[in-house]
């Protein structure tokens, strides 16, 4: 772990945050959020996400741990104090106010004098598009031109950390896509610190640096989109992140397995995969989307298997199926490209890239 | 750096007000105003001198603690800690000093106050223990005041430091202050009056004496004749009778015009809203009156059956049929105003559910809706319960020989008998009333607060009501409109006719005697006679409004918006002065406040503070189902923009809260205007008010001058209430789309 520390940066050392309902919302996390990088929280509802972003802003204060701003212990200052702004879920823009007053209401009383803040906000304004809505009250605009001033609002203190609380929830599925990629541009040119609380993976993968995926209350695993998606280490996000089918498979001990590989039996197959982090893994964790039907065409060092179709339905661009395999375990499989569903109690054989199974606890 | 400046600032001001406190302004209170400021020339006075002075040459040793425990604070406040650079838990244990060191401030300034009276010590037991000391001390005053606030600000201060309230001052400050304030304006002379029923005649404690007091037949005779009110039964028993005869009767009828309103296709819907609202701006004796110009000896009912079938008149109305009938028409409009929301919140889906499984109108009414109001009808029924038992204008007007607790009370106060002690146990008993009420109604609607309306999708039709309940809804409603029409009409008339009953032609001498102005040497006189208590009403009213709605709205943010323990015992005791009747609360502020520490008896200001804490309640209530309406993320969007707890009550909650806020305003003006139970005990020749002033015409019999005082009493609250919509409603209100929660239910829950 390093040590330097810049203005951003952003860390969590054992925290814990008990309401007093017995069973804490959060439970001894630590994690570190590198200055300049967008951290996104995900993990199904209830986790604790909002709950470890609104510590970070300061609106709950950690029953025991330490929080690090800049290298300062922020554990205990208050909210109005941190150099942490919000963007809420539900916007919280103030109604009585009009975009500019809304947008100039931090500066304000932060004892900013009003012509310099107006200059301010005018900048933020232009910088996030919103120029010529100034005098409109919240209520005057859409879901998408609100979510901007409240980005706006976030955005002209020129926080340290800016704190993203599941700002596409109140969108439509359209707009979605466009105001997640505006963010992400952003948060890069700006070259700010932000952590994004989201519960849908896809957007996780899309806008993030790095992932922390959270299991009640703990973090399950942290890293990239890629290597959270392509190498879990746990059933849980394997299973969270891409929908992964987990097995329990049998380890077999050979002299003659290379280095940094495991030998495994699935059904009747016998195959060598990437040693897992985690010695103690016992679990094969086999991405929907890794198999292909064996027409002989498969390249050579693939795992060939066959099934039953029990299930299976065309969905657009493919085709999706659940399959048994000989020792009676359910597959879930994806199969890109197929034009037509399979047809139940077929049988047909499956291949897929043993370099694309994990072994996982 | 911000934060740093801001703390250091609100560290001054506590500081400053604690020294200016002790150095500069007088620490006893003046015998005369403070605000004419004649104290500033003798500030070496034995009376005017402050408390350094008054430690140094007139022999105050006792207040030395007071400048020492700020010397203590200076010292840890010179070495603020600084919490980035601090060990972990320094900060807390600074913060508890300088906490602890607040909290004994101001509780010293208190403690002194009551340990050490005119005479010394106040009890032996402290003369025992404590070193002598030479000479007493009177009630505070304006010094006093402000050092105990300063230690209260240091005590906030060191509370926040302590990392509770998020750090925050002001919330912490308005927790503190709110608390003391209620303690020691509701709570301490609730406990002073039932104590003082407990005391013998030497001041012992005595159980004999409470139980010589209590066991009287005069209060516990029950006989038959308890039903119709007649003699030869006890006055609790009456008391309790009449209540729960008026609950019942407001509920009903409240509902069935509820039901009217609502539920039928009744044109006059406008006129009984309209109506509805009268009694809340009229002021007592008013319907008193007019029932007897109706129904009295000389009542046109009884002069017209007696010339018209030679029916001789009768003293019926005075006694139960009476007080019964004049509160029915007082406080129905109360029970209305709490049930139609209720009934407006039956979601219609679930009749419509009903009546497609088959039950006919009568049974989905049976079964379905009454049973989904019952919440609201068993809360209608507390209101109309509290209303009667704390009733004061009406029993001493219409009771005769009817005697109920709140008139007993005054009795034992003002009578020739001025019999503490028994003023001491009959409050006991009235608060056990209001107390037991409370419980049963939390009792039976503990497990039924239904969600009436979802929200959202309940487009379905209210179903028509039974055929005998709408008959009867027209059937008592019609009349009971009528009648309420006739009543204030005839107060009117009564109001332009030289003696009402026997010489009917046009006069206006009754506004002129009131409310003459003549022109003379000096200009204007106002030589009319009522103008002295109009305009003392009016001062106190005006002074007492906005101080219920700030301490209203800060009590239910604090509700609504922190957590801390104890926050439960909290809200009971804002919402504490809602269940004591008018009565008790007038005879606890005498004896709570008619010797030091505290000693405003006679002044201004004990009217004031009784207007304040008498109202509150509708202010909290008010408060907190507006809070309830603002997403808690605005809040705390404008904390993370860097605005502390002042800033956001300031810029964001209170423009939100406008509503609401007006509601608590004009509530507090409005009830303070009319309120008689009270402060009866409380006037003096100087404060005497509006409503005691007709009291005294009402018992003369001179009701011509006590009804245009009345009437003019109603137009200058209906101005105020236009005046205030006008002032204060009208900026950017209208271009929001959220609904405006305050007025409706603050009144609703007024009672
Ligand atoms: N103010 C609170 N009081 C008590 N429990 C809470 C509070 N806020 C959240 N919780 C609980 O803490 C857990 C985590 O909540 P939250 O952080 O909101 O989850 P997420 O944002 O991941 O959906 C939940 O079980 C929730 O019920
Ligand atoms: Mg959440």
């Amino acid at each position: 772990m390093t040590t330097t520390a810049n203005k951003g940066t952003l860390e969590f050392i054992n925290v814990v945050k008990d309401y007093g309902t017995g069973d804490p919302a959060v439970k001894s996390i630590s994690f570190r959020v590198e200055d300049g990088q967008l951290v996104t929280l995900l993990g199904p509802s209830g986790c604790g996400k909002t709950t470890t972003l609104r510590m970070i802003a300061g609106l709950e204060l950690p029953t025991a741990g330490q929080i690090l701003l800049g290298g300062r212990d922020v554990t205990t200052e208050s909210a109005a104090a941190r150099n942490v702004s919000l963007v809420f879920q539900s916007y919280a823009l103030f109604p009585h106010l009009t975009v500019m007053e809304n947008v100039c209401y931090g500066p304000t009383v932060q004892g900013m004098k009003k012509p310099d803040a107006i200059e301010r906000a005018n900048a933020v304004l232009k910088l996030i598009g919103l120029t010529g809505f100034e005098s409109r009250l919240p209520s005057e605009l859409s879901g998408g031109q609100q979510q901007r001033v409240a980005i706006a609002r976030a955005l002209v203190l020129e926080p340290a950390v800016l704190l993203f609380d599941e700002p596409l929830s109140n969108l439509d599925t359209k707009l979605r896509r466009h105001v997640r990629e505006e963010i992400r541009e952003l948060q890069q040119r700006l070259g700010i610190t932000c952590v994004y609380v989201t519960h849908d993976r896809e957007e996780a993968m899309a806008v993030s640096d790095q992932i922390i995926v959270m299991e009640q209350g703990r973090i399950a695993e942290q890293g990239t989109p890629g290597a959270l998606f392509f190498s879990p280490a746990t059933a849980f996000v394997a299973d969270f992140l891409s929908e992964a089918n987990v097995l329990d498979i049998e380890r077999i001990e050979a002299p003659d397995v290379p280095s940094g590989q495991c030998r495994v039996r699935l059904a009747d197959c016998v195959f060598d995969v990437e040693a897992p982090v985690r010695a103690e893994a016992r679990r094969l964790a086999l991405r929907p989307d890794i198999f292909r039907i064996d027409r002989d065409v498969s390249a050579a060092g693939w795992v060939r298997f066959p099934v039953t179709i029990s299930k299976s339905a065309f969905i657009g661009k493919g085709v999706e199926a659940e399959v048994t395999l000989s020792d009676g375990k359910n597959l879930f499989v994806f199969l890109a490209g197929e034009r037509q569903p399979l047809v139940a109690g077929q049988a047909i054989a499956l291949v897929f890239s043993p370099s694309d199974a994990r072994l996982i606890v | 750096m911000n934060r740093l400046s801001r703390d250091a600032r609100f560290r001054w001001t506590a500081l400053f007000l604690i020294a200016g406190g002790l150095a500069l302004v007088p620490w006893y209170a003046l015998q005369d105003s403070f605000f004419d400021f004649r104290w500033l020339g003798r500030l070496g006075g034995k009376d005017q001198a402050p408390a350094l002075l008054q430690i140094a040459s007139w022999g105050k040793v006792w207040l030395i603690a007071l400048p020492v425990l700020l010397l203590a604070v200076m010292g840890l406040y010179a070495r603020p800690i600084e919490p980035h650079r601090a060990a972990v838990g320094a900060m807390r244990s600074w913060g508890r000093s300088v906490a602890l060191l607040g909290g004994v401030g101001a509780l010293y300034v208190l403690g002194q106050g009551f340990a050490i009276g005119p005479r010394g010590y106040a009890t032996d037991w402290l003369s025992a223990l404590l070193p002598p000391i030479a000479g007493g001390q009177f009630g505070m005053g304006a010094g006093a005041l402000l050092v105990a606030f300063g230690f209260t600000l240091v005590c906030a201060d060191g509370i926040a430091s302590m990392g509770y309230f998020r750090g925050d001052r002001f919330v912490a400050t308005a927790l503190l202050s709110v608390t003391a304030l209620v303690v020691l304006f509701v709570f301490f002379p609730v406990v002073r009056v039932l104590w003082e029923g407990l005391l013998g005649q030497d001041r012992a404690l005595s159980f004999a004496a409470f139980w010589e007091r209590f066991s009287q037949p005069k209060l516990w005779a029950l006989s038959w004749a308890c039903l119709w009110g007649g003699s030869g039964c006890g006055v609790a028993w009456n008391t309790l009778w009449l209540a729960l005869l008026c609950a019942a009767g407001t509920t009903v009828l409240g509902l069935l015009l509820a039901l009217l309103v609502v539920r039928t296709q009744f044109p006059g819907k406008r006129l009984i809203r309209l109506v509805t609202l009268l009694p809340i701006i009229t002021p007592p004796f008013v319907v008193g009156i007019a029932l007897i110009m109706l129904f009295g000896r000389a009542g046109i009912i009884n002069e017209l059956l007696e010339w018209a079938f030679g029916i001789p008149p009768t003293r019926w109305i005075y006694g139960l049929p009476g007080v019964l009938l004049a509160q029915l028409f007082a406080f129905t409009p109360v029970a209305f105003l709490v049930l139609i929301g209720v009934v407006e919140g039956v979601s219609p889906t679930l009749e419509e559910a009903s009546q497609s499984l088959h039950a006919n109108r009568w049974q989905t009414f049976r079964h379905v809706t009454l049973p989904l109001m019952a919440p609201g009808l068993a809360n209608a029924f507390l209101v109309g319960f509290i209303e009667s038992i704390a009733d004061f204008g009406n029993p001493i007007l219409l009771g005769g020989n009817f005697g109920v607790m709140s008139t007993e009370i005054y009795f034992a106060i003002v009578g020739a008998q001025l019999d503490q002690g028994k003023a001491g146990v009959y409050s006991l008993i009235l608060l056990a009333f209001a107390l037991f009420a409370f419980w049963l109604q939390r009792r039976a609607t503990a497990r039924k607060n239904f969600v009436t309306v979802s929200g959202k999708g309940d487009t379905g039709l209210a179903s028509p009501l039974p055929d005998g309940v709408r008959r009867t809804a027209f059937a008592v409603g019609l009349p009971w409109l009528a009648l309420t029409v006739v009543l204030y009409g005839m107060c009117l008339f009564g109001a332009f006719v030289k003696i009402w009953g026997r010489d009917h032609t046009f006069t206006i001498e009754h506004f002129v005697k009131a409310f003459s102005i003549d022109y003379g040497t000096h200009g204007l006189l106002f030589t009319g006679a009522a103008w002295h208590s109009l305009g003392n009403t009016l001062l106190f009213s005006l002074a007492a409004a906005p101080l219920t709605a700030i301490v209203g709205i800060l009590s239910a943010f604090l509700i609504a918006r922190t957590r801390f323990a104890g926050q439960h015992l909290f809200e009971f005791l804002t919402l504490l002065s809602f269940a004591i009747p008018g009565t008790v609360i007038g005879v606890a502020y005498i004896f709570a406040f008619n010797v030091p520490p505290i000693e405003i008896t006679g002044t201004g200001l004990i009217i004031v503070l009784c207007f304040v804490f008498r109202n509150l309640p509708v202010g909290v209530r008010g408060g907190i189902a507006a809070f309830a309406q603002l997403d808690r993320s605005l809040d705390e969007a404008s904390t993370t923009l860097g605005a502390g707890g002042a800033t956001t009550f300031r810029r964001v909650l209170m423009p939100l809260l406008k509503p609401a806020i007006i509601g608590a305003l004009i509530y507090g003006f409005v009830r303070s205007m009319t309120t008689v139970s009270a402060i009866i005990f409380l006037v003096s020749g100087n404060t005497e008010l509006a409503t005691t002033y007709i009291i005294g015409r009402v018992i003369n019999g001179d009701y011509g001058v006590a009804i245009a005082y009345s009437a003019t009493l109603i137009m200058i609250m209906v101005l105020a209430i236009v005046l205030v919509q006008w002032l204060v409603g009208a900026r950017r209100l209208g271009r929001r789309s959220a609904a405006a929660p305050g007025l409706g239910s603050a009144v609703a829950v007024g009672g």
